[in-house]
Order: C-alpha cells, then sequence, then structure tokens
C-alpha cells in the first residue's frame, strides 16, 4: 500500500466513524457496510458527501449505488480521480 | 514478581474477529440465497408516499440511496418538483427537524413537499443541528442523483397510495417523469376485487398499473402488508423489459 493509499486509508475511516456514529468504531481497510449497525444507505450517503469535500471529487450516481463498505469507498476515489 | 500477559489489542481480538468473520459468511450465504430478489428489487426505486416499498428492499438487503423513498410525499407535490428540477429540495431554509411521538425519531419535515421523512436519529443520539445538517447535505447529494438517474431512465419507479389517486392523477405522475428521460413508473393501487390481485397492466402511454391486496397504512409504513409484491414486480419488469428492452432480468441495471 503506498503512503498516499495509507494517508487516504485514515482520512476515509475519520469520515466513516464521523458520519457513522459511534458504532464504526472497529474500522478497518476491509469493513463492509453491512458488518456495521447503523451504516444503512442514509449513512453512506452522508460518507459519500464527506468524501467529494474532503477529497475534493464528485460521484456520480452508479458509483453511489456501488459503495458498499471501505473497500468499495476507496476504488470509488480512485476512480473520481480519474485513475 | 507480577506476571503479565500481552493482551491482544481490541480490534484484533480473536473473538472479535471470529464474530466478525461469523458476520461476513452470514451476510454472503443471505446475499447468495436472495441473488434473485435482489437484482429484482435493485431495478425498482420507491417515489414515497410512504415507507413500505423501500422497507421492503431492505428486508431483502437492497439499501440504494433514494431521496424519496423514505419520504411522504404525494403525486401533486411529486409532479411539481419534477417540472422544477426539483429546485428547492436542498434548501436548508425547507427543513425542520421535529419529534416523532412514537419512537423519539428526528422526524425530518420538508416544507417544499408539505411531507415528513425518517432520519433514522434517535433524540439525544446527536444534537439537533448537526442532524439537521447532516439531512441538508444527504439532500444535495441525493438531488443530483436523482436528476441523473431520470434523465437516463436507469430505474423503475413506484408509486403506491393508500390515499386515493386516480387514473389520471398517475398519468400525469408518468408524463412528469417521462419528460426527464426515458422512465417507466409502477403505480400500485389497492384492487377492487379479489380476482384483480397481483395483476399488472401496461397503459398505452408505458404507465404500468398493478392491484395488490394490501398496503400498509401510513402508521406501520416500516412494514410490508402483501406477499404480493414480488410477482407483481417481476410482471412489471417484464412489461418493461419486453417494451424496450431495458430491466433484463438476468442482472441489474
Amino acid at each position: 500500500m503506498t503512503l498516499l493509499a495509507v494517508t487516504d486509508l485514515d482520512r476515509l475511516l475519520d469520515l466513516v466513524r464521523e458520519n457513522v456514529g459511534t458504532q464504526a468504531k472497529a474500522l478497518g481497510p476491509f469493513t463492509r457496510a453491512a458488518q456495521v449497525r447503523g451504516w444503512d444507505s442514509v449513512a453512506m450517503v452522508n460518507v459519500l458527501f464527506a468524501m467529494e469535500e474532503a477529497f475534493g471529487v464528485e460521484f456520480n450516481s452508479a458509483q453511489m449505488e456501488r459503495a458498499d463498505g471501505v473497500p468499495t469507498l476507496l476504488k470509488l476515489l480512485h476512480e473520481a480521480r480519474g485513475g | 514478581m507480577t506476571i503479565t500477559f500481552p493482551t491482544p489489542a481490541f480490534d484484533t481480538h480473536p473473538l472479535l474477529l471470529a464474530r466478525r468473520a461469523a458476520r461476513r459468511v452470514k451476510w454472503a450465504v443471505f446475499q447468495y440465497r436472495n441473488a434473485a430478489n435482489i437484482r429484482l428489487l435493485s431495478q425498482f426505486e420507491s417515489l414515497g408516499d410512504n415507507c413500505e416499498f423501500a422497507s421492503l428492499q431492505k428486508s431483502c438487503g437492497v439499501d440504494l440511496p433514494g431521496i424519496f423513498k423514505w419520504m411522504g410525499t404525494s403525486v401533486s407535490s411529486l409532479v411539481e418538483t419534477l417540472d422544477n428540477d426539483l429546485a428547492g429540495a436542498d434548501d436548508i431554509a425547507n427543513l425542520r427537524l421535529e419529534v416523532h411521538p412514537g419512537n423519539a425519531e428526528h422526524i425530518l419535515y420538508h416544507r417544499l413537499y408539505e411531507a415528513n421523512s425518517h432520519t433514522f436519529a434517535l433524540v439525544g443520539s446527536d444534537e439537533p443541528e448537526k442532524i439537521l445538517q447532516r439531512q441538508h447535505r444527504r439532500l444535495i447529494l441525493l438531488k443530483r442523483k436523482f436528476l441523473e438517474d431520470v434523465r437516463e431512465g436507469r430505474r423503475i419507479y413506484v408509486f403506491r397510495s393508500l390515499r386515493p389517486v386516480s387514473e389520471d392523477e398517475a398519468h400525469t405522475l408518468h408524463e412528469a417523469l417521462g419528460r426527464k428521460g426515458p422512465n417507466t413508473l409502477l403505480w400500485v393501487r389497492p384492487a377492487s376485487t379479489a380476482g384483480q390481485v397481483g395483476l399488472v397492466a401496461r397503459r398505452a402511454d408505458g404507465l404500468l398499473v398493478a392491484d395488490i391486496d394490501a398496503l400498509a397504512a401510513y402508521e406501520t409504513g416500516m412494514t410490508v402488508a402483501s406477499r404480493q409484491w414480488a410477482p407483481i414486480l417481476r410482471k412489471a419488469r417484464a412489461l418493461a423489459h419486453a417494451h424496450d428492452g431495458r430491466f433484463p432480468s438476468g442482472r441489474a441495471a
């Protein structure tokens, strides 16, 4: 994992904790939304919005629908940056 | 002399890891068993009225973001907002938090639609101001998503109503969706006779009309009142697919 990816992961996990709530304390790079109580579509939209603000990217509708956990969010971030 | 044994960090404790692995397996089995229903339900999106259809989707593991799915909308407010490209839907001046008397949940009141929607945030879970801000941000994103979806016709939109809705009103809503893109509306209404339950018909303009035996009441909107939903959705998808080749049964749109 590159240094940039590690930094992205740390920032992303912070955003998830902020927007999903206290249930999301035990998060890791492989955590799926379905494993975390309270990480439903309402919380996911908040995470996506926070990611757009924090990373300066924009997700389209299909990307928003694919978001189902930390691994996908990292992948979407990479895609949105044109990677 | 005191001997201390190293204790694993909280998030790497073997019991916790085992529990997480078990949850992952359970979820994978659930998804495997429900694959066909997940594919089916992913092709539809609720336009509100109450939360029955969104609850049905969620109970089958389909929880896609949608602006109206948890909102008590009406035909007239939907037609008006579609024609205005959802102007004001994400304006914080139109939003107000209220408390649900039954379960102490913060409810979002939207002045534009004169409708409530769930926030799923319980009173005391966070500061109301923060909850309102999160709802506002959510609506900004969901509005953008909805407009993109209706332009591309990515979903079959579902409108169900216990309040009397005439066929003319349903056509008006279908036309409003049609002005935005190649959209299909499935209007689900209470069947007038037992023989009509489960029937789905396609009108000349493409509107799909389904008759169902029961719809969840507004007070019990988080429940699913009928077992007819899945057969109705399958028929609706087949009719939509036969018309223009979209919404195949093999995989999600």
